[in-house]
């Protein structure tokens, strides 16, 4: 079985932030007003953390995007009361969204802070409502939403090689926000087939991880030109 | 409270309780749906039509589709032996309007069910999941099968699927 992971080329990545809305629309994430942002409950699934270096005018600015790591030691699984986020097979930790109680205490474990709580009743400008994802569904409020790494395109991709009778391949299965990157700064694949692009990626020199002293083991790698991230 | 202790009133009272509810328990839905159209399963498939002709969706997509009114007319265009059933079809078709089947078989909003799945890799029967629904001469108006998870996991259990079936991401997501 695959094991599914990302790597994020921090020298090419722009910030654009357009892996954030591709995410928001493949993923049916609702928007948030200002107010709601203002006090921190906006939902994204993906965010660009900045950092900032030097004085201005020398100033260099650098973009992280943060996404759930989908560890493969997750924390926030072993903190949920009603088994509503776990680990499936395939390495992607899964949010349960009908079994969600709301009591919060995976998003206090993550480290990352990738987690986000449904505040306020999922809203969209009216024009909007038709042009849902089908594929995934509309979180109520009161629940936890994550990334998932696009587990519905896995599924989606799956069933049209099994109906058109072909082998289902590794690259059939591509996250929207990889698929979006316009600088091709997102890789994705599977971390244990030595061939894959990802694989070699992470293996390099440059491929960091987030707080890897916590032993969560991310499957989310950043490569970096300095040696250090936050 | 004077009113309070006068029994016919006491009695009065209960009785109109009572009547609300024997009215309410007749007129409140009872989980079965009116279909537009007599629909006779078993004399379409005695006449041999496959469920694929108005079905037409189940082994490519993942919903199986109800038949739009052009399906229909095509072979009930005829005006030569019309039947009330025939004449609603005419008109639809005529003023351009859709048929205002009633969806039966449908789970949930957080629930993805795919037929081709189940069709093409399970191979399963339609009757696994809908029952003898092809044996039915009044049109459809309760599941045949509850579908509940039970039942699905109750099946998922006995047969070998892609990869666990206790997954719970393959169906809810």
């Amino acid at each position: 079985m695959p094991r599914w992971g990302m790597v994020i080329d921090l020298n090419t990545c722009t910030g654009c932030g357009a892996c954030i809305a591709a995410c928001k629309n493949e993923n049916n994430v609702a928007y948030s007003s200002p107010e709601e942002a203002e006090n921190g409950r906006a939902l994204s699934w993906i965010n660009l953390l900045p950092r900032y270096e030097g004085e201005f005018p020398n100033i260099h600015i650098q973009y992280y995007p943060m996404l759930c790591m989908q560890c493969d030691n997750p924390p926030c699984i072993k903190v949920c009361p009603v088994r509503a986020t776990y680990k499936a097979d395939n390495g992607i930790v899964a949010q349960i969204y009908p079994r969600c109680i709301g009591c919060r205490y995976c998003m206090a474990a993550c480290p990352y802070t990738v987690k986000y709580f449904n505040w306020y009743e999922p809203k969209w400008e009216p024009e909007m409502i038709k042009s849902f994802n089908p594929d995934v569904s509309l979180r109520p409020k009161g629940v936890v939403e994550k990334c998932t790494f696009c587990h519905h395109r896995l599924i989606e991709a799956r069933e049209e090689a099994m109906v058109e009778g072909i082998e289902f391949q590794e690259e059939q299965f591509v996250p929207a926000c990889v698929e979006t990157c316009p600088a091709r700064a997102m890789h994705f694949g599977d971390l244990d087939d030595p061939n894959s692009m990802v694989s070699k990626l992470a293996n390099s020199s440059r491929a960091v991880r987030f707080l890897e002293d916590l032993g969560t083991e991310p499957k989310v790698y950043y490569l970096s030109a300095s040696e250090k991230l936050i | 409270m004077n009113l309070l202790k006068n029994q016919w009133f006491l009695i009065g009272a209960g009785l109109c309780g009572i009547l609300i509810l024997v009215v309410l328990f007749l007129v409140l839905p009872n989980g079965e749906v009116t279909q537009p159209i007599a629909f006779n399963h078993k004399k379409h498939r005695d006449n041999n039509v496959p469920c694929i002709v108005c079905h037409r969706f189940y082994k490519e997509e993942k919903r199986a589709g109800i038949p739009p009114v052009n399906v229909c007319i095509t072979c009930h265009e005829d005006v030569i032996y019309p039947t009330p059933e025939k004449i609603k079809i005419q008109n639809y078709f005529s003023q351009h309007k859709a048929i205002p089947w009633q969806q039966v078989y449908k789970v949930p909003g957080h629930v993805f069910f795919s037929h081709r799945l189940h069709v093409n890799r399970g191979n399963l029967a339609c009757k696994s999941c809908h029952g003898e629904v092809g044996q039915l001469e009044q049109p459809v108006t309760k599941q045949l099968i509850p579908l509940k998870m039970k039942y699905c996991i109750d099946c998922h259990k006995t047969v070998e699927t892609i990869d666990n079936p206790y997954e719970c991401i393959r169906c809810h997501r």
